[in-house]
């Protein structure tokens, strides 16, 4: 359970985050949406919790951000950003061993436990075929997944993305974002996630969030939050919305 | 460790036992092979002219050039891993300007001080970290700034001991050889001492590879694996500049070790710490060992500091790098 109490985050005088108060359920995939610079990349990078100063306004299992040590923190949420570095010269099976470090004390090497772990999650990802091979060389979508991998062998209870699916083939965003789902309905992974297409959040998440300039327009379900309305009001574009097979769907005019 | 790794390992072995002896035979004097040999095989016999000349003038020396360009090797190897760009280097960074200042003011002003050499050239090599940092760090850190803050930094530093030669330019011959980065003048006890400290700050080095594999990922994995990304950082450049500093006290400025040597070992062995630091220490070595053992065969009598060899060498190579890396 994440708990979020009047958080307003700054760059600058620019205000990012304005007064956000949120709730977001254990086991529940709940997506972020809005325009470019509303602030929802920041406000989940605070969740994170990458900005310090606002720690006291997060609670996360009933507990305050910034009361967690760095590592009890790590063993309870992990993240994925946006990628920008590949890392070079290291194999999948190693960057997915980082994945146990939150468990590990200085100098301590790997137990038993930890590699059974590091298999679980290639498996989980589908990426034990690579395990040898280097992470520089895969593909894009094969490498976000081997950094998923790294994620789940923290074998932490929330995951949190900002935007998982950038710079992937559509493919591969349907592949992830499936991917995501499942782990959110079998492990009971709380999945706190960013994304770009209105049409993708509406398909995986429990709940959807939709942010415009720094501040939560309107939240619930995705097929009652997401209507005409709310997409004029926030995007400014004009749109119909039709049920296609299970799922509404948003097509602009 | 794969085949070829554990080929690079017995290869680079095999030269440096060749060095090793090949140092030990070549200087200015007669004393050659088969008094080397009758040294170590029948020590009673052998002339008091060898013994002096192998074990007080060329069994220091090997070993100061070994300990030297181990340091130096490691150092460039940790800084390199710190800054996660192939040019950062101790030496153009003006790591080792900021260490051989704060020797130089001891050196020259406050010789009574000198069993603080080390301490004072640590301090000194910190301080210019501290400040390259300040002005490297922007976003993370750009290769062009922090080879261009680097450029600074080495003019900062390179300023200050200009003024102190001049305030002391009647002691400033023996500082000269020094700063030249010279092995000739290393005496048994030098050895003993680079041998004591050198071993420390390399087992430190040994010590922090692991991290030094971590800080490949990017900041926020490493800030998400609930790692102190600073702290981490800092350790890891604070044995670097250790490591450093240690050879720029006894033997002063060596540049371009620390540059070309971690450089050619990860083309040779690979990225991976547990194999691309322990090789590194061992080229470097067998770098600055051979480097030296050519000046003594090529420009023998006249005594070229290695120094100066090694920059020969050295800033062509660096300058191949800056064209290939498309900064």
């Amino acid at each position: 359970m994440i708990e979020i109490q009047n958080l307003t985050i700054h760059y600058g005088a620019k205000v990012a985050v304005d007064n956000v108060s949120l709730q977001i359920k254990k086991g529940t995939f709940t997506t972020i949406i809005g325009p470019n610079g509303c602030g929802k990349s920041t406000l989940i990078k605070a969740i994170a919790g990458l900005f310090k100063e606002s720690g006291c306004h997060i609670l996360i299992n009933g507990k305050y951000r910034n009361a967690y040590e760095r590592k009890e923190f790590s063993r309870m949420a992990s993240f994925l950003m946006q990628f920008s570095e590949v890392p070079m010269g290291i194999n999948v099976y190693d960057l997915v061993s980082f994945g146990r470090l939150p468990y590990l004390k200085l100098f301590q090497s790997m137990r038993t436990e930890d590699h059974k772990y590091v298999e679980w999650a290639m498996k989980k990802t589908s990426v034990y075929q690579f395990k040898d091979q280097m992470v520089s060389q895969l593909s894009g979508g094969e490498r976000q997944r081997v950094f998923l991998a790294l994620a789940l062998a923290q074998k932490t209870e929330i995951l949190i993305l900002d935007e998982p699916t950038n710079h992937l083939d559509l493919k591969y965003q349907y592949e992830l974002l499936s991917l995501i789902q499942k782990l959110n309905k079998e492990e009971k992974l709380t999945i706190v996630c960013v994304l770009h297409d209105i049409n993708q959040a509406i398909r995986f998440s429990d709940e959807i969030y939709v942010m415009k300039n720094g501040k939560i327009v309107v939240h619930g379900v995705p097929d009652a939050c997401i209507t005409k309305e709310t997409m004029h009001q926030v995007y400014d574009i004009r749109c119909s919305i039709n049920k296609i097979g299970k799922h509404h769907n948003v097509h602009i005019l | 460790m794969s085949k070829r790794q554990l080929l690079c390992f017995i290869v680079t072995t095999i030269v440096l036992f060749i060095m090793i002896i090949l140092a030990l035979i070549s200087g200015g004097s007669t004393v050659n092979i088969h008094d080397v040999i009758q040294l170590v095989f029948y020590p009673s016999e052998a002339s008091d002219l060898a013994r002096i000349i192998i074990l007080e003038i060329r069994l220091p020396r090997m070993i100061g050039a070994i300990c030297v360009g181990a340091t130096l090797a490691a150092s460039g190897t940790l800084i390199k891993a710190v800054m996660r760009n192939p040019l950062a280097d101790p030496g153009l960074l003006g790591i080792q300007t900021g260490a051989s200042l704060f020797a130089m003011i001891i050196l020259l002003m406050y010789p009574v001080m000198l069993p603080l050499l080390p301490i004072a050239a640590f301090v000194g090599g910190i301080i210019a970290y501290l400040i390259l940092t300040i002005l490297a760090y922007k976003n993370g850190i750009q290769p062009l700034r922090l080879v261009l803050s680097g450029v600074a930094v080495n003019a900062l530093f390179g300023a200050a001991i200009g003024i102190i030669s001049i305030y002391h330019s009647d002691k400033i011959q023996n500082a000269l050889t020094w700063l030249n980065g010279s092995l000739a003048s290393i005496s048994p006890s030098d050895a003993r001492i680079l041998v004591i400290y050198s071993g420390i700050a390399l087992f430190l080095s040994l010590l922090v590879i692991p991290k030094c594999n971590l800080l490949a990922l990017d900041d926020l994995t490493i800030t998400n694996l609930g790692e102190n990304l600073s702290l981490t950082r800092f350790i890891i450049a604070t044995i670097a500049v250790l490591l450093c500093s240690i050879s720029v006290c006894i033997v002063g400025i060596i540049g371009f070790v620390g540059l070309i040597i971690p450089h050619i070992a990860r083309l040779l062995v690979g990225t991976n710490h547990k194999v691309l630091l322990p090789f590194s220490i061992l080229l470097g070595s067998v770098f600055v060992l051979a480097s030296d053992t050519f000046q003594l065969l090529v420009f023998s009598p006249t005594e070229m500091p290695v120094g100066i060899i090694i920059s020969m060498i050295g800033a062509p190579f660096f300058l191949f790098l800056l064209r290939k890396q498309d900064i």
